[in-house]
């Protein structure tokens, strides 16, 4: 990422990139999270994804949502860590979800059916993806890319779970973890939400919402930022 | 064996909106009222405060102020040939649980119904011809009229503060205001909120029609209100995070800020969370009420003799209760026979979407939950339907309420699902895109309905509450209709781009559309036909009372809470007035 | 303070503002070289307040809405030209880090409550929902309170209850300043008068000519010299009427999922 005062370029998309790399490169005041700037990230520590499943996810993600000249992907973005967090915790264990059978397919329109719980669900799936195709992570961007089209389209059987489920679930949550609150482990520095222009979880526009057009740039704010401007991450999912 | 406590006069069922209500006019008149609500107290400080409540995460998709499924949910089928199976999330339709209800994480859209819509049958026959609908849609007049509920609807209003602009007062025609409302006795409470830029552009496009644009009625504050309970709402401050969430600024009408402060210090209101009511208890006779069984925050079997039971939970938990009480004769989808359960309605929703130049800041985030700008041209019956084949109508508006990412990212159509292209299209549209809200009405059809199922049950082993739903073809035509007429606005708005489509079946549970569920617990001036009377008591059990949106006979084009608002207040005032003085069947 | 007192600041607020220094240096008797402030003076610390905020008290100073002897005379005098100068100049510096005051010798918990909090009883949302974490401002309209005076942040309390302050549209500060006990003032100006104040990240690298070379994007809680975080002006609607045909949106609006079968 640049630092500096970066002359601004004439298209608009790399000007947007500019602007998020120049805020993420300012000093301490804006500390980034526990990973050092600039630097490529540490390993990952997972609480739930064992190296195989991670590798399969990590693979997966960077195609989901890429790293381009828009800005971050979901990689360098946390979003493994905020699927990690969110399996290993209380919505991977089924909060929330009614779990009494009997289970039937069911239509469409009658939503998700499955016994598995999230965590459940992650696991079965990629389990059979490794067994059957180990090699994802090597392919090339385009072999990759065909293959999720399978998984989002075919009704390949991954142990259980529908190829299609399993990849709406891999979907939303890879969106989830872009776009929510950088505590939760993804949307690393407000990274996606400087790109679009989200202003986070302080918001009062009283006074600009009828200024029509107005060009809002304050950046993001997180709702577990401190005043000096860290992100802590909650570390314990809270009960919802 | 459950243990029994002592009598008190009225025991509530539920304590959001109509809880709250009942409490306090019932209170108010002398009486000993027990409210038990199934989910826990919440108060503005501190469970709603930010930044905290302002996680996308956790309150949007989580949907930590809503009913938990683990316990308990509904099930569903499109039709009676399916097996129902159960909703194991929510997704398409959000009802709350806590202290408050709904009405916490509601956006605050107010409106009143038509005549048209509370005279339904006699309407169209009248208009249209006795042969103008097939018979499979079981539409019925209400019982009572526009005249009845003014004073009711005009209360509710000045209770929440609503800001807004009258269209029409006493039949005097106020441009700039909704001028095809009925007529109201006097202005809005306080102004109409600000207007956002794609709410500004939606108005000028359809002025450039001939339509009529107006101010979206709010429930929340445009400037601080004292409401005649002596309560004081703040200023909202467009956070942008309204429907779903708490209001942190005392900026949205809820019973937390309209009415629980008071009500909570009477010594004669008895609040109870975590009480899940199993029950209404009837004597042997069956048509006197004595109380409620329930299950308390310990598990423990209580039950609540009272004189007078209101039941007044989320709609569709209103009709559960019945049918779980053995209260009204269930209906028979193929005999058509019976009451509890028939009539269930929904809302038919359809979006248009208009993509701008990049230059174009709409800032979706700069919103509250009810600052839009509207035309009810095709709400209704404001229209003549004699040349289109169906009945009901849609309002039109730019009411966005939020730009919240995870939930909003509009694309254009073609734009692929995943990958930098998409990536690069949520990067190009997120601040550039306004959307139009086609918001239609839902007519009763007797394909339509609610019972218990046979199989599922909640975690106090009662069976499940079975929707059976799809979008009558009525609606699919309406839909398409108002859709188009919503398309040719958009067009007119200024964008690069416009994109919508009209709302077709089948129903699905699994995108959210919204929270306007009714029916089920008619009411009506027939018997044989409906389950509550006119002042909303059951016809089989005069001690109980059942008030919410399971009394609409079918849903209307507006948004359904300003009619629940006014049918508490209605029904409060026959308990008060009527019912007190003489206990007893109101309607023989 | 006493007539007098005041009489003396007036003679010599007068005289400074007359005075042919530039702009920043005028303001600087009472609020420090750098903006800092001096407590004794009563002056607050200014430096890296947003700019529209600085600029509509010297406005609101002006014409009356906000009541006070001392600036009242100086901002009078200012035209407003002169006004958003000073404001964008203020807005602009990074004063050092002032001693945090002492957190005074028994300090009650009621100051950080209210500020993160707030009161249910007394109908007061928390501060922090609007002036931003930690109290360090946000949106670059909304001031930070972190490391003002104490007897500053108790001035301008009593200003909104008083009814001599009336800077806030929304009317927020207005209900909020009448709701709250003098005790209930003096707690939260000891806790914020406690904090350090917020670094200003945009004034750490030097001052561009025009300032339309910036970046518009600062650090977290602070604002850059230029701008607010929001430039006003009417946008264009652009672009002419595309194709539009109605394409295969999903027809419930722009949220929902896909197909929403998910766990």
């Amino acid at each position: 990422m640049s630092k500096g005062n970066a002359p601004q370029p004439p298209d608009p998309a790399r000007r947007r990139f500019f602007q998020a790399a120049g805020a993420a490169a300012l000093p301490a005041a804006l500390p980034l999270s526990s990973h050092a700037q600039g630097a490529k990230p540490a390993a990952r520590a997972y609480l739930f994804f064992n190296p195989a499943e991670a590798a399969f996810i990590e693979a997966a993600l960077a195609r989901l949502i890429p790293k381009d000249e828009t800005g971050p992907g979901a990689l360098e973005a946390g979003v493994p860590e905020y699927i990690d967090r969110q399996l290993a915790g209380a919505w991977g264990a089924g909060e929330r979800l009614y779990r009494s059978g009997p289970w039937h397919p069911g239509t469409p329109s009658q939503g998700y059916q499955l016994p598995f719980t999230p965590a459940e669900l992650f696991r079965t799936a990629i389990r059979k993806i490794n067994e059957t195709n180990a090699g994802f992570a090597k392919l090339a961007a385009q072999g990759q890319d065909a293959y999720l089209d399978s998984l989002q389209k075919g009704n390949v059987d991954l142990g259980g779970v529908p190829s299609k489920v399993f990849f709406e679930s891999l979907l939303e949550a890879s969106v989830e973890g872009f776009f929510g609150d950088p505590a939760y482990g993804g949307n690393r520095d407000m990274a996606a939400w400087r790109m679009v222009g989200f202003p986070g979880a302080y918001a009062d526009f009283y006074e600009l919402v009828d200024r029509h057009g107005v060009a809002f740039n304050a950046p993001p704010t997180s709702l577990a930022q401190d005043a000096r401007g860290n992100v802590h991450l909650l570390h314990h999912q809270r009960k919802t | 064996m459950a243990a029994r406590l002592p009598s008190t006069d009225v025991v509530l069922l539920g304590a959001g909106l109509v809880g709250t209500i009942l409490g306090r006019e019932l209170t108010r008149a002398g009486l000993n009222v027990v409210a038990l609500e199934r989910g826990e107290p919440r108060s503005t400080v501190p469970d709603f405060q930010g930044p905290a409540m302002h996680d996308e995460l956790r309150y949007s998709v989580r949907k930590a102020l809503m009913m938990d499924t683990a316990k308990e949910t509904y099930t569903f089928r499109n039709s009676g040939g399916e097996t129902a199976l159960p909703l194991r999330r929510l997704q398409g339709f959000l009802p709350g649980s806590g202290v408050g209800g709904s009405m916490v994480h509601w956006n605050g859209q107010t409106y009143r119904f038509h005549e048209a819509d509370l005279r339904m049958r006699t309407k169209i026959d009248e208009r249209y011809g006795k042969d103008f609908l097939p018979a499979e849609y079981t539409i019925q007049d209400w019982g009572v009229g526009y005249a009845d509920l003014e004073p009711h609807y005009d209360r509710f209003e000045y209770l929440l503060g609503i800001a807004g602009k009258a269209g029409n007062l006493l039949g005097k025609k106020i441009p700039g205001g909704n001028v095809l409302e009925e007529q109201r006795a006097r202005e809005y409470p306080t102004r109409p909120q600000k207007e956002p830029y794609g709410s500004a552009m939606f108005r000028k496009a359809a002025e450039g029609l001939g339509y009529h644009p107006f101010p979206q009625p709010s429930a929340n504050m445009s400037e601080p209100y004292t409401n005649p309970e002596g309560l004081t709402l703040k200023t909202c401050m467009f956070c942008g995070y309204c429907e779903r969430y708490g209001c942190e600024h005392y900026a949205k009408s809820s019973p937390q800020t309209v009415l629980l402060p008071v009500l909570l210090k009477d010594p004669k209101f008895k609040l109870r969370t975590h009480c899940q009511v199993q029950k209404i208890n009837l004597d042997k006779s069956g048509r006197n009420a004595t109380g409620v069984t329930y299950v308390d925050a310990q598990g423990r079997e209580l039950e609540q003799p009272a004189k007078l039971v209101i039941v007044g939970l989320y709609a569709l938990n209103n009709v559960r209760m019945l049918l779980l009480s053995k209260i009204g004769a269930p209906y028979d989808p193929a005999t058509g026979k019976g009451v509890v359960g028939k009539n269930y309605a929904y809302q038919t929703m359809s979006a248009v979407q208009v993509f701008y130049d990049e230059k174009v800041n709409i800032n979706p985030f700069m919103r509250s939950g009810a600052n839009g700008t509207l035309i009810a041209d095709f709400v209704a019956d404001n229209f003549d339907h004699s040349k289109l084949g169906f009945a009901g109508g849609a309002y039109i508006g730019e009411i966005m309420t939020h730009g919240r990412p995870i939930e909003f990212h509009p694309t254009p159509p073609g734009t692929p699902a995943w990958g930098s292209e998409w990536k690069k299209a949520v990067v190009r549209h997120y601040n550039h895109t306004a959307s139009l809200n086609v918001h239609g009405s839902s007519i009763a059809s007797r394909r339509n309905y609610l019972d218990l199922d046979p199989t599922y049950r909640d975690a106090w082993g009662q069976p499940l509450l079975r929707m059976t739903f799809d979008f009558p073809e009525n609606d699919v035509k309406m839909s398409a209709y108002v859709t188009e007429r919503a398309t040719e606005i958009a067009k007119a708005m200024g964008g690069q781009r416009v994109a919508g489509a009209p709302r077709k079946g089948p129903y699905t549970t699994t995108q959210y559309q919204t929270t306007h569920n009714t029916g089920g617990a008619i009411m009506g001036n027939d018997r044989l036909t409906s389950a509550v009377n006119r002042y909303l008591q059951s016809w089989d059990v005069p001690n109980v009372f059942v008030i919410g949106a399971s009394a609409y006979p079918q849903n209307a084009s507006y948004n359904p809470t300003g009619t629940v608002g006014a049918l508490a207040y209605w029904a409060a005032d026959a308990l008060v007035n009527k019912y007190l003085k003489s206990p007893g069947p109101l309607v023989t | 303070m006493s007539t007098q007192l005041a009489w003396s600041f007036l003679i010599v607020a007068v005289f400074i503002a007359f005075s042919a220094e530039g702009q920043d240096a005028g303001c600087a008797g009472c609020h420090g070289a750098q903006g800092e402030g001096n407590a004794q003076l009563g002056a607050p610390r200014i430096a890296g307040q947003p700019q529209p905020y600085l600029e509509r008290q010297l406005a609101a100073y002006a014409d009356g809405r906000r009541d006070n002897p001392v600036m009242g005379p100086i901002a009078k005098n200012l035209a407003p030209e002169k006004r958003s100068q000073i404001a964008a100049y203020f807005a602009g510096l990074s004063a050092p880090a002032a001693k945090a005051e002492p957190a005074s010798s028994s300090p009650s918990p009621r100051g950080k409550t209210l500020a993160t909090r707030g009161d249910e009883a007394l109908k007061v949302q928390a501060c922090e929902n609007c002036h931003g974490p930690g109290g360090t401002g946000q949106s670059g309209l909304t001031p930070y309170l972190a490391g003002l005076h104490s007897k500053y942040l108790e001035a301008a309390l009593n200003e909104w209850k008083g009814g001599q302050r009336n800077t806030d549209p929304s009317l927020h500060m207005t209900l909020i300043g009448k709701s709250l006990t003098d005790a209930d003032i003096k707690a939260l100006a000891a806790y914020y008068g406690s904090q350090p104040p917020p670094v200003n990240v945009a004034a750490a690298k030097p001052p561009a000519a025009t300032g339309r070379d910036q970046p518009t994007r600062a650090g977290a809680g602070t604002t850059p010299a230029q701008g607010i975080g929001a430039s006003g002006g009417e946008a264009t609607t652009g672009g002419s009427q595309g194709p539009g045909g109605g394409g295969a949106a999903s027809g419930a609006g722009a949220s929902g999922s896909k197909s929403g079968a998910t766990p």
